[in-house]
């Protein structure tokens, strides 16, 4: 470790001995270490003998945060808190519209199955060609074809 | 009320005392003005950024911890409050020091360096050195610049220093370490940029 690289613990005051001996000779020998602790007392001490107004904030400070309206960003992040409960509102609000826009219940699925069931046993195949898509036409002449 | 301390006024603020928060806010404002003004270096922020302090403070009094003392977290508040706002200011050159003559500026730049405090530049008062000091610590990252300010301005202990940046403590010495070099490294480019005529 170079010598010039002792300035931080010369100036927090944690040379101590025949290393603080040495590097205070080092201080008479080397320029720019001296400018380095020179621009630094000087800065510090420029800064601590600033002047600051005496300003007595306290009633202001008091009075808006007791009249403090929150803002929206903190209504939203209240709203929201916690997490779990939006969750559980978000997975609620799904299930609902899963329900809303698929088809009924189970009781009319049955339902809707004993009516295609009778309507395929009661329907003309044929009365079906003049009514299929094309794609339905070719699936309804192979099956007539396998049922002879 | 001036006899409470500190546990007991955050407590009683809690249950709506404005008075205990109005004590608190005595206590502190003038280290949180010290600290804001030294980091912001601009006594225009100063009222603005001492009040955001308390106030993010009372918004955040139900979550503090009273085992730990309040002047670090206060002090954390406004240490935090300033970086971000040095943050947003990048770039902005502050008017003080470019106000100066180009030979002010050099009489004090070379006062700033020499072995008799700038007798012999004629500077007659340490106090002229403000708006240099201000201009130089200016141009520091700011995190580097709080830790600068805490330790060598405040002479507060490394591990002070550290809580208040919610930091350990060796980072805490690598900040100001590394605020000291830049400090040096800015000097002197304006005392480049003052020979060649140009300032800063």
């Amino acid at each position: 470790m170079k010598i010039c690289d002792r300035l931080d613990s010369y100036r927090d005051g944690e040379l101590s001995g025949p290393e603080l001996e040495e590097f205070r000779r080092h201080l008479g020998l080397c320029a720019e270490c001296a400018r380095r602790l020179a621009v630094l007392n000087r800065v510090v001490v420029a800064l601590r003998q600033e002047s600051l107004p005496v300003t007595d904030l306290a009633d202001r400070i008091v009075r808006r945060a007791f009249q403090r309206v929150p803002a929206w960003d903190e209504l939203l992040a209240a709203w929201f808190r916690p997490r779990w409960a939006f969750a559980a509102f978000g997975l609620t609000m799904a299930l609902a519209a899963f329900l809303w826009f698929t088809p009924a219940g189970p009781a009319n699925v049955l339902t809707e199955y004993d009516a295609l069931l009778q309507h395929a046993e009661s329907s003309n195949p044929a009365d079906e060609l003049l009514t299929a898509s094309e794609n339905d036409f070719a699936l309804t002449l192979v099956q007539g074809g396998l049922n002879k | 009320m001036k006899d409470a301390t500190d546990a007991t006024l955050i407590e009683k603020t809690l249950e709506g005392d404005e008075r205990a928060f109005a004590e608190l806010v005595r206590r502190y404002q003038a280290a949180v003005r010290a600290t804001v003004h030294r980091l912001l270096g601009y006594s225009a922020d100063d009222d603005d950024a001492v009040q955001e302090t308390f106030l993010r403070a009372f918004t955040a009094l139900r979550k503090f911890d009273r085992r730990y003392p309040f002047g670090p977290w206060i002090m954390r508040i406004a240490t935090n409050y300033c970086i971000d706002q040095l943050r947003k200011r990048k770039g902005v050159r502050l008017r003080l020091w470019s106000e100066l003559s180009e030979p002010e500026q050099q009489r004090l730049l070379w006062g700033l360096a020499s072995d008799d405090g700038g007798a012999a530049a004629g500077v007659r008062d340490t106090r002229d050195y403000a708006a240099l000091a201000q201009t130089l610590l200016n141009g520091l990252n700011p995190k580097y610049k709080a830790a600068f300010v805490l330790r060598e301005v405040e002479e507060r202990e490394y591990g002070e220093v550290a809580a208040i940046l919610g930091t350990t403590e060796v980072t805490a010495r690598v900040r100001v370490s590394r605020a000291r070099a830049e400090l040096q490294k800015k000097f002197n480019a304006c005392l480049a940029g003052a020979g060649r005529g140009t300032g800063q």
